[in-house]
């Protein structure tokens, strides 16, 4: 096990670089500049002009890039042109938030998508069935971003039951934390809910018809037994599957519901980001994405072999 | 079943019981602003809207704007009780208050402190507007409490520099020293509140500062909170969560905040001057005939009547209204006559009509306006090509020269000077090595804007800014289509202190006079 993560690990060098490289170039290539950001529109050329000097940006974009990987080579991110503040302090400030975000987020999607999937299966073509299929049709067919503030309108603001502005409650204030967490996991976790459900649904009425199913209810193995046992044991594996794909279209999403709860995190960052062309904060979200990328793969791989003991041994 | 029954019966309690706690402590006033992030509270490098607020409420000047007035005419003793001048403007003494003093332990306020700090304005290496101090020779503390600019040439309204807005306010050379860059994190000022707390992405905490010159602040404290999206602001305001939001900056927006029971709108100046900076040196807009056909065919009045009443002023020359030296007495254009100038064209030799390239910024209400002048120069057979990229694209590309028309919306330190040298002197052309945003390569009036600059006769310097803009108007160096205003959303328990029309600093400014019921 522990040498199949060296070996995972190895793959993602090459990987991360082509990531950086393409990075580095992009955000030099758009047009725009920070100088104009941090000096003003009123800037004099002669100011820009030291700008430019003091962060390095008129050197050429190769030399830019060779200092850029040896500073990285030492683990080192360099400091935000706009803020000044380490890129690595202002990631690892929010990565917790968007780490939790996530995680609650797949919660939400795969504990209330899996017994929904199940359920409809069983009902096969009756109303549950109908039901969860409307339903899980609804939650695919809107954006993150529209559900998010009609949540926002409903539970917030007409109910009064979760704070509008979801950001910032310290660790020590559990109670805080969870209501702020509340709506946008719901948010980000009820699109991939939807996902869920028709992967589980899917799969559990093929393997109702598989020759084991049979066998075992010939044997008189209890129906419940049955579906939540032998049939959605083997389920999991697409479901599982499923989850690792999804979840780089979560980050995109989060992003959007980051934006909307206006809760802090890597999403909001990037965005921030990007309008104050903020190079060197943007290579540093490029580096962190692609890390939590390809550690969630191996995550993936691991629950494989918690799902699917064969795995293991394979 | 009786157990998933206790269970969700649990859950409720804990929900009700999380949010029946204060969110806020009470007597902290709750401001939603739209950005993702601070950028600096250095007074002397915040150039953007959502930082300048906080400014003013961090600092003082020497002198200050009323709170909510953007009058240059009426400015009051700040740090200074009193200051005299000599004949021809050049020499400036002022007093300073006796006894103010800086926040935390940096002790009173004297006269280094203020030469260093204008020293500092005037550094381009410490300051965004350190040009807007060229003329400045010495400044010198002649007591502890006596400070002397001495200037090269007089300035147009001197005063203004040294007032409580950008370079002129007044930060503590002991903390500027001992905290350098991170001055912007961890400001020192004289002001009402100082920084309490600064959580990156999500907000800045002050908390009053109770040796306040002017008295202790009613207030406890504010939260300044960074909240980008439009909608979330909005809830917020409504849930009781903010207290004051900065609006979306539209007729519909002010209509239903207005319409919301406890949330009354705040519409302020100063007004963001509006304008198509035709380029005179591309054709065929170096043909003053096709100039005068755009601007015959851009029709002001729809303009207004698209952004609404409220937020929309007519504009009245190419300087924004109210700033010293305005002159509203050359017509305009902005006729919206197509008619008049589709024939205008076919005299000059473009019976077909012409093709104009515009590099415009997709933020959503520049769009919104630019769409509009499309359609209204299509009528004259005007072809206006609009290259639609983000906002900083925007910005890098108009300075590269690369649009035949630039709609720029822009507010300035209220001295027509300023304008007028930053937009429609030469030295300002966009692709030259002193470039600042003359986008329309304009050069008719550079004489009467440096003649004005020197005067030091007031009723003189008056008339060579009309004549200035009269010549730039008449060149059709640009075409002004009206003045927007800023609006702000407030809960009915804000009591704001002061009469609120205008603020320098683009946000209204919390005193130690404001306070929530």
């Amino acid at each position: 096990m522990l040498g199949y993560f060296a070996q995972r690990a190895l793959t993602l060098i090459p990987t991360l670089f082509a990531v950086l490289t393409l990075a580095f170039v992009l955000v030099r290539i758009v047009p725009g500049d920070p100088a104009l950001i941090i000096l003003g529109d009123q800037a004099s050329p002669e100011a820009i002009a030291r700008f430019h000097q003091e962060t390095g940006l008129d050197q050429p974009i190769w030399r830019q890039y060779l200092a850029f990987l040896s500073e990285l080579a030492q683990g080192d991110l360099g400091v935000s042109m706009i803020s000044n503040r380490p890129v690595l302090t202002s990631i690892m400030e929010v990565l917790p938030y968007t780490l939790e975000l996530s995680f609650a987020g797949v919660f939400v999607g795969v504990a209330l998508g899996v017994p929904l999937g199940v359920i409809a299966a069983r009902s096969n073509g009756g109303w549950t069935d109908w039901a969860v299929r409307i339903f899980t049709l609804g939650g695919l067919s809107f954006p993150a971003f529209v559900s998010a503030v009609m949540m926002l309108l409903v539970f917030s603001v007409w109910l009064g039951w979760f704070p509008v502005i979801s950001s910032g409650k310290p660790i020590t204030d559990p109670a805080g934390r969870l209501m702020s967490l509340a709506l946008p996991a719901i948010n980000l976790g009820l699109v991939m809910m939807a996902y869920v459900a028709r992967v589980t649904r899917g799969g559990m009425m093929n393997i109702m018809r598989a020759d084991y199913i049979r066998t075992a209810r010939a044997k008189g193995v209890p129906r419940r037994r049955i579906v939540w046992k032998h049939a959605l044991r083997n389920v999991l594996l697409a479901v599982v599957t499923f989850t690792g794909l999804y979840f780089s279209v979560l980050i995109g999403n989060s992003v959007l519901t980051e934006i909307v709860f206006n809760r802090p995190g890597l999403g909001k960052l990037v965005i921030g980001a990007l309008e104050r062309r903020d190079y060197t904060l943007l290579q540093g979200l490029v580096v962190a994405y692609a890390i939590l990328v390809v550690l969630v793969n191996a995550l993936t791989d691991l629950c494989y072999g918690v799902v699917d003991p064969r795995v293991k041994t394979s | 079943m009786r157990r998933s029954r206790s269970v969700i019966l649990m859950l409720t309690t804990a929900l009700t019981m999380a949010s029946a706690q204060p969110l806020f402590a009470d007597g902290v006033l709750k401001y939603g602003m739209a950005a993702q992030d601070l950028g600096t509270m250095d007074p002397h490098r915040a150039t953007t809207t959502p930082d300048k607020p906080i400014t003013g409420w961090l600092f003082n000047g020497l002198v200050r704007f009323a709170p909510g007035s953007d009058d240059i005419g009426a400015l009051e003793p700040d740090l200074a009780e009193s200051w005299e001048r000599n004949e021809d403007g050049t020499v400036w003494t002022f007093k300073l208050r006796e006894g103010v003093k800086f926040h935390q332990d940096y002790g009173e306020v004297t006269a280094e402190d203020v030469v260093y700090s204008l020293n500092r304005s005037a550094n381009p290496d410490s300051s965004a507007f350190a040009s807007d101090y060229d003329a400045i020779d010495t400044i010198e503390a002649i007591d502890p409490l006596t400070v002397r600019v001495t200037l090269k040439t007089p300035v147009p309204s001197f005063l203004g520099l040294v007032a409580n807005y950008h370079g002129g306010n007044i930060v503590s050379k002991k903390a500027a020293e001992e905290r350098g860059a991170d001055f912007g994190t961890q400001p020192i000022g004289t002001g009402p509140f100082m920084v309490e707390e600064y959580v990156p992405q999500e907000r800045v905490s002050f908390v009053a500062n109770p040796d306040y010159f002017r008295g202790a602040p009613k207030l406890d404290g504010i939260e300044y909170r960074y909240i980008p999206s439009d909608s979330s602001r909005d809830l917020a305001l409504q849930a009781g969560e903010l207290d004051v939001s900065y609006g979306r900056q539209d007729q519909e927006w002010v209509d239903a905040t207005k319409a919301r029971p406890g949330i009354v709108v705040d519409i302020m100046r100063p007004a963001e001057l509006q304008q198509f900076h035709l380029n005179t040196s591309s054709p065929p807009l170096d043909n003053i005939e096709v100039r005068r056909a755009v601007a015959t065919a851009l029709n002001r009045s729809e303009f207004i009547q698209f952004v609404g009443d409220s937020l929309a002023q007519p504009a009245g020359s190419v300087v924004p209204k109210g700033n010293l030296g305005w002159d509203d007495s050359t017509p305009i254009y902005g006729e919206g006559d197509p008619e008049a100038a589709a024939k205008m064209l076919a005299d000059a030799g473009f019976p077909d009509g012409i093709e104009l390239s515009m590099v415009q910024t997709s933020l959503p209400t520049m769009l919104g306006i630019a769409q509009v002048a499309q359609a209204q120069l299509a009528l004259a057979g005007i072809n206006l090509q609009l290259d639609v990229v983000d906002h900083q694209t925007f910005h890098a590309q108009i300075r590269e020269d690369r649009s035949q028309v630039v709609y720029y919306s822009a507010a300035r330190f209220p001295v027509a000077d300023v304008f007028l040298s930053q937009f429609f002197h030469s030295a300002s052309t966009v692709g030259t090595p002193t470039a600042t945003t003359n986008f329309s390569h304009c050069d008719v009036a550079d004489q009467e804007i440096e003649s004005a600059r020197a005067e030091a006769d007031p009723e003189k310097q008056a008339e060579l800014w009309a004549l200035a803009q009269k010549k730039i108007i008449e060149n059709i160096c640009a075409v002004p289509l009206y003045e927007q205003l800023i609006a702000y959303g407030r809960s009915e328990d804000v009591d704001w202190g002061y009469d609120l029309q205008a603020e320098m600093h683009l946000g209204p400014i919390v005193t130690e006079m404001t306070d929530l019921k």
